[in-house]
């Protein structure tokens, strides 16, 4: 018995020592982005590298004129020497390879594409090509095979193509999953239009490269592609490369539209970070009146308050909104409200609603359609002090951070008295009247009292200057702000930032959140009278000083009517949501104004014109979330982008193992089971601190 | 006039009337052959409405080409209008320019015809060139 025993512990060893050690199959969750150069020399890195930070993926840049790629760099043991995917304990470093340029001449040399290729090959990596030449090379040096080949013969060159979607049904829940493949795509810059080869010249590791276009010009050219290298003895590719041969950048809609496309096939859908559309629209001012612009003065007269009717028409047309637009979901207006024009007598106290003001009376009946955010008491200025105090000064300020905090807090109590929804929640967000204290305008306000100045903004004192009012900021900080609007047209105030350079009195920063502003004017409640003024500050203005308005910034090159500038405004804002950001854009009271007999309004005109140019692009939902919830989110994506993720792919187990140098109570990771279901993927928003955790794998390639 | 003209024509009419358990294409089954009858006897009624449903149907398509050819003008002209806010890209258009040359040398070492490359190469010369 005993004797037995030793020799099946014996037989146990043996098997132990012989045993060959098992291969972990695994890879970082790391993009590794080969660029042509810095920011300022490579276009293809200045287009990728915005999308990858506001997504919250992890990469590493290489910049192939400057530095060399070792097999050390991609794969390396823990003593730091190469390794390879069959050995134990071996980690590959990236599980996507983005390329700016398609051949990287001239930073990349015959020997480190092999590496490269090596790498893919080895870790089963993908590679996205975000553009260039569709190049064909082969080493000048002996054994002199192919070591370049995306498979593509030049056809033609152009930069004006309706492309169009042919998307094979294999890659149909795989990839381009959230564009609308029924539409053409424009394409707007210099492409290389392509024919796939499909000829059986193989590289010099053997491989065949086999094409199939995604995206195809209007005479069935290829312009965006998957290669697969295939070797005669395997089923599977080797290899695997989407090659774009479109000039892409940051400025190009036709980008914006492919951006994702080339994270999400590199990495085979498996990414730490997300990316979701968004779309809100703030209605400023609410309860309060809007200076008018009147067309024949070319200036400002008369005001306008919305009425009872306004408010039940808006209900109305957001339910049409949404009925229209499929991606709309359960869209809601967010009012910026002034209860000061809610209240029978804003300077008694204690306050009384005004009941018998029908706009106020329809705001109760229909919250529930809306959300409301704090726009301050009564609008007041929060810019910093004249100083000297006596100085004239075009707008009143305060002088202490009480008198500030009371403008907040007495907007909470009419939030209370008109018992609108979610106030605990929105005790924390702030939106100050024209976004005021975050900048010093330095008393020019009123273009009427300053004729001489053609520029009013020309000598403000920018956030980043020191401009801001820490009276504010203390303000905000003691009545429990934690969200503060900010104004992304003005300088340095387009950033999610948390603001920790002004001293507010307490142990937390307030977090700045951006907004964008549109051209539908504070002042116009109807088509013509915003076309009016539209074309006045980006036209006429310009003419009337001397100057070429198609010089401007602005650009506007002639007059535009109502209709040129709603595609116009749409065409921005759509480019906003493309960049995933979750910004809010603002608009008045006076553009919820109805201002014909079908209700029509300036507000909804942009909304469904917004939609209809987006829906025209993608089928992603799009998400309308609270300004608080905003703030949430933002500021969970800012914690983890300040934290070290560490994340590995083992894909023989098919599980991710996550763990980060500080607590990240959300991190959003692209793939993972049991995630939100967004456009055919999986998104798991999970906790990740010290200790490893690990998740299963799931990515939706069934969905 | 075709038989789609028809079809477009029929579906149109009675969609958003909205006769609940008839769609257009049942519809054209039904309407389809007396509407090709009448035409053919020269009854002027239903080749007028046809006619007319085939103006109709040209016009939308004219005006869905010019929403088309507007929206990518706007599209074209935001694109330039950002690319001028963009202060790296003539210096990035300029190394775009100089990797195309680079790729020319390359692609006429191999024994292939450069042109296409070099054209890339003078066409983000010139957009360098136009900040």
């Amino acid at each position: 018995m005993k004797r037995k025993l030793l020799a099946a512990i014996a037989m146990l060893f043996t098997i132990i020592a012989v045993a060959p050690a098992r291969a972990d199959n695994a890879v970082k969750l790391r993009t590794l982005v080969i660029a042509t150069g810095e920011m300022a020399e490579d276009l293809g890195l200045a287009y990728i590298k915005p999308v990858l930070d506001e997504m919250g993926v992890p990469y590493v840049v290489l910049n192939a004129r400057r530095q060399d790629l070792t097999p050390a760099f991609l794969a390396a043991s823990s003593q730091g020497v190469a390794c390879k995917a069959e050995e134990a304990g071996c980690v590959g470093n990236y599980n996507g390879v983005i390329l700016t340029d398609a051949d990287l001449v001239p930073g990349f040399t015959p020997a480190e594409w092999d590496i490269l290729h090596n790498y893919e090959k080895n870790f089963r990596v993908r590679e996205a090509v975000l553009s260039g030449w569709p190049a064909t090379y082969a080493d000048p040096k002996p054994p002199h095979g192919i070591y370049l080949d995306y498979g593509l013969a030049y056809s033609s060159s152009g930069h004006n193509h309706d492309a169009r979607w042919t998307i094979p049904e294999g890659y149909s829940k795989e990839i381009f999953e959230y564009v609308n493949r029924n539409n053409p795509l424009p394409i707007t810059s210099l492409a290389f239009a392509t024919r796939p080869r499909n000829d059986r010249k193989h590289l010099k590791d053997g491989s065949i490269p086999y094409v199939e276009p995604l995206l195809r010009t209007g005479q069935g050219e290829a312009l965006l592609s998957i290669v697969r290298y295939m070797k005669p003895d395997q089923s599977a590719p080797v290899r695997e490369v989407l090659i774009s041969t479109i000039t892409n950048a940051s400025f190009l809609m036709h980008s914006k539209v492919l951006a994702y496309e080339f994270v999400n096939w590199a990495t085979k859908g498996v990414f730490i970070g997300a990316r979701f559309i968004h779309l809100s629209a703030h209605v400023d001012d609410l309860f309060r009146t809007n200076s008018q612009w009147n067309s024949a003065l070319d200036k400002e007269n008369g005001t306008y308050r919305l009425s009872g009717a306004d408010i039940t028409n808006a209900v109305g047309k957001q339910a049409a909104l949404r009925a229209a637009h499929p991606t709309a979901g359960n869209f809601k207006l967010d009012f910026a409200f002034n209860g000061a024009g809610a209240v029978v007598n804003p300077q008694a106290m204690p306050l009384a609603a005004n009941w018998k003001d029908d706009l106020v009376a329809a705001i109760v009946a229909n919250k529930t359609h809306f959300r409301f955010i704090n726009h301050t008491f009564t609008h007041a200025d929060m810019d910093k002090s004249p100083v000297p105090a006596d100085a004239p000064c075009d707008y009143r300020t305060f002088t202490s951070a009480e008198a500030i905090r009371a403008e907040i807090t007495a907007n909470q109590n009419v939030w209370a008295l008109l018992d609108l929804p979610e106030r605990n929640e929105n005790n924390r967000v702030l939106i100050t009247g024209a976004h005021s204290g975050l900048k010093d305008q330095k008393c020019t306000d009123n273009p009427a009292l300053h004729p001489g100045m053609f520029n009013l903004q020309a000598d403000d004192i920018a956030f980043d200057a020191g401009g801001a009012n820490p009276l504010l900021l203390q303000a905000a900080a003691t009545a429990g702000v934690e969200y503060l609007a900010a104004d992304t047209s003005q300088k340095a105030q387009n950033i999610e930032q948390y603001i920790t350079q002004y001293e507010d009195g307490s142990k937390t920063d307030r977090l700045m959140l951006p907004r964008w502003p549109t051209d539908v004017f504070y002042n116009v409640t109807n088509p013509s009278q915003l076309e009016d003024e539209y074309n006045y500050l980006y036209y006429q203005k310009f003419v009337n000083a001397g100057e070429n308005p198609c010089e401007a910034q602005a650009m506007v090159c002639s007059p535009r009517s109502y209709r040129e500038i709603l595609a116009s405004e749409a065409d921005t804002a759509v480019r906003h949501m493309l960049s995933f950001s979750r910004w809010p854009h603002f608009f008045h009271q006076s553009n919820l104004a109805q201002y014909d007999e079908n209700g029509s309004t300036l507000q909804f005109d942009w909304l469904d014109a917004v939609f209809t140019e987006y829906e025209g692009l993608f089928t992603l939902p799009v998400k309308n979330l609270p300004y608080y919830k905003i703030g949430d989110h933002t500021a969970e994506s800012l914690n983890a982008r300040s934290a070290k993720i560490e994340a590995i792919w083992n894909r023989t187990t098919n599980r991710v193992t996550l763990s980060a140098n500080k607590a990240v109570p959300h991190l959003r990771v692209t793939g993972l089971s049991g995630g939100e279901v967004y456009g055919g993927q999986l998104i798991g928003n999970i906790s990740v601190d010290t200790k490893a955790t690990t998740y299963e794998v799931d990515r939706g390639l069934t969905r | 006039m075709n038989v789609d003209d028809l079809q477009i024509f029929v579906t149109g009419q009675e969609k958003p009337g909205g006769i609940p358990g008839i769609n257009g294409i049942r519809l054209s089954g039904i309407l389809l052959p007396l509407l090709l009858v009448f035409s053919f006897s020269g009854t002027g009624g239903a080749t007028d409405l046809a006619n007319a449903a085939a103006e109709k149907t040209d016009e939308t398509v004219r005006i869905e080409q010019a929403e088309d050819e507007n929206r990518k003008k706007t599209q074209q002209v935001n694109d330039l209008k950002l690319r001028g806010r963009e202060s790296l890209f003539p210096e990035q258009a300029k190394s775009l320019a100089k990797g195309y040359r680079e790729t020319a040398k390359m692609i006429e070492e191999q024994g292939c015809d450069p042109k296409p490359v070099l054209d890339a190469a003078a066409y983000f010369e010139k957009q360098s060139e136009a900040f």
